[in-house]
C-alpha cells in the first residue's frame, strides 16, 4: 500500500535551532585493536563521576584507527585529556589530535533522514557566509554543527535566515 | 553474585541496507564536499546519516545512503573531482538506532565494548537529540539487538526493530499534477 501526501515549502522547516556555545571539544584518536578498552574507558568516566553527560558524541574510523570527537559542558572541568591540564583521567587510551571550545548549533527536525537535501541547504548557506564547521553530525532528525568559539553567534544567524523555524512563522 | 543492572531505553530501531561513503580531502579544497553534496541532493538521493570533520587540515566526511541508491552515488562520485585514494565505499551497512541515549557515556562505552568484544564492525556513529545511531554490518543487525540486550531493557510489546514502512521524498509535482 503506497500512501502520498504532498507538501509545498519555499523555505526548509525545522522545528528549531538552538545553541551551546563555549562547549568543551576533544578530538581522541585510538587504535582499532584498543576499541573495548576505549569503550570500557569512556564507560569510567561517567561511573567515577569525572563527566556526567555529554552534548554530543560522533565517530569515524579510518582504516585502523577510530577517531571520537566529544563534546561535553564547560562545567565538566575534569574531563582534559591533555597533559598541561590537570586533573586529567589516568590511563586514558587516547591521543589527542585537538582540543578546545567550540561554539555547538543543533537543528532538528522534520524528517531529516527521510528528506534529501537539506544538510546541502546548510552547507551552502554557510559556505557562502566562509563558515565552515568543525565537526558535524547528523542521525534521525537531527543536525549538529560545531564551530569554532567565537563563530557561533554568526553561523546560527546565517541558519535562521535560511531555515524557517517556529519562532519566524 | 554481581550483575549489573540493565540500562532501561525505549527502544531499538534498524535501517535497510546502507552503504557508506568517506571521502577526505584538503580543507582548503573543501568545495569538493560541497557541490557533491549539491550533486546528492540534485539525484534526490537521501542521505540519512552524515558526519564531517576537520583534523590537521584535512576534512573527512562520512555519509550513508540506501542500498538502493548505491549506482547513483558512485556515478556522482566518479564524476566528481576526488581521487581514487580519497574515497572509501564501504557496502553491506546497517544502522542500529537505540534511543533515547540519555547523554549517557556509560551507555555509550559499554556499547562500544561490547561491539569490541563481539566484533561487530564499528563503522561510525553519531548521537542526535535524543538517539544514538552505530552503524555496522547489515547482516548482523539481529545479533547485534541480541547482544544489546545484556546491556539495556526494552519496553514491553517493542515495536519490530525493522520499519514495516518506507518514506520516500518525491520530485515535487509539476502544476496541476
Amino acid at each position: 500500500m503506497e500512501t502520498i501526501a504532498v507538501y509545498c515549502e519555499e523555505q526548509v522547516k525545522v522545528y528549531g535551532i538552538t545553541h551551546t556555545f563555549n562547549v568543551n571539544y576533544q578530538q581522541l584518536c585510538f587504535p582499532l585493536s584498543n576499541l573495548s578498552y576505549a569503550g570500557n574507558f569512556l564507560a569510567s568516566l561517567e561511573e567515577t563521576g569525572a563527566v556526567k553527560r555529554f552534548e554530543f558524541i560522533t565517530c569515524q574510523q579510518t582504516t585502523d584507527a577510530v577517531q571520537l570527537h566529544l563534546f561535553t559542558r564547560t562545567s565538566e572541568k575534569s574531563l582534559s585529556f591533555t597533559e598541561d591540564d590537570a586533573p586529567s583521567p589516568k590511563d586514558h587510551p587516547f591521543e589527542v589530535l585537538g582540543c578546545g571550545q567550540t561554539d555547538l548549533i543543533f537543528l532538528h527536525g522534520p524528517h531529516f533522514q527521510d528528506r534529501y537535501g537539506i544538510l546541502d541547504v546548510a552547507v551552502q548557506a554557510l559556505s557562502s557566509f566562509d563558515l565552515l564547521p568543525v565537526v558535524t553530525g547528523c542521525a534521525g532528525t537531527s543536525m549538529y554543527l560545531a564551530f569554532k568559539a567565537g563563530s557561533g553567534s554568526a553561523a546560527e544567524k546565517v541558519l535562521k535566515k535560511t531555515f524557517l523555524t517556529p519562532t519566524s512563522v | 553474585l554481581n550483575i549489573p543492572e540493565k540500562i532501561r531505553i525505549g527502544g531499538i530501531k534498524f535501517s535497510e541496507e546502507l552503504i557508506q561513503v568517506t571521502v577526505r580531502c584538503e580543507v582548503t579544497k573543501i568545495q569538493l564536499v560541497e557541490t557533491l553534496l549539491t550533486d546528492i541532493a540534485q539525484e534526490s538521493i537521501t542521505l540519512p546519516f552524515y558526519t564531517s570533520s576537520v583534523t590537521n587540515g584535512f576534512l573527512a566526511a562520512n555519509f550513508c545512503a540506501n542500498k538502493s541508491d548505491s549506482n547513483g552515488l558512485q556515478e556522482l562520485l566518479m564524476k566528481s573531482s576526488f581521487s581514487e585514494k580519497d574515497v572509501t565505499i564501504t557496502s553491506s551497512v546497517g544502522m542500529c538506532t537505540l534511543f533515547p541515549h540519555r547523554n549517557s557515556l556509560l551507555l555509550l562505552g559499554r556499547i562500544i565494548q561490547l561491539m569490541a568484544d563481539y566484533d561487530f564492525p564499528l563503522y561510525s556513529f553519531s548521537t542526535s537529540i535524543s538517539a544514538l545511531a552505530v552503524n555496522t554490518d547489515v547482516l548482523r543487525l539481529d545479533q547485534l539487538a541480541d547482544k544489546l540486550q545484556t546491556l539495556v531493557e526494552l519496553p514491553e510489546n517493542h515495536a519490530p526493530f525493522r520499519q514495516e514502512f518506507r518514506v520516500t521524498q518525491l520530485d515535487q509535482p509539476e502544476a496541476g499534477a
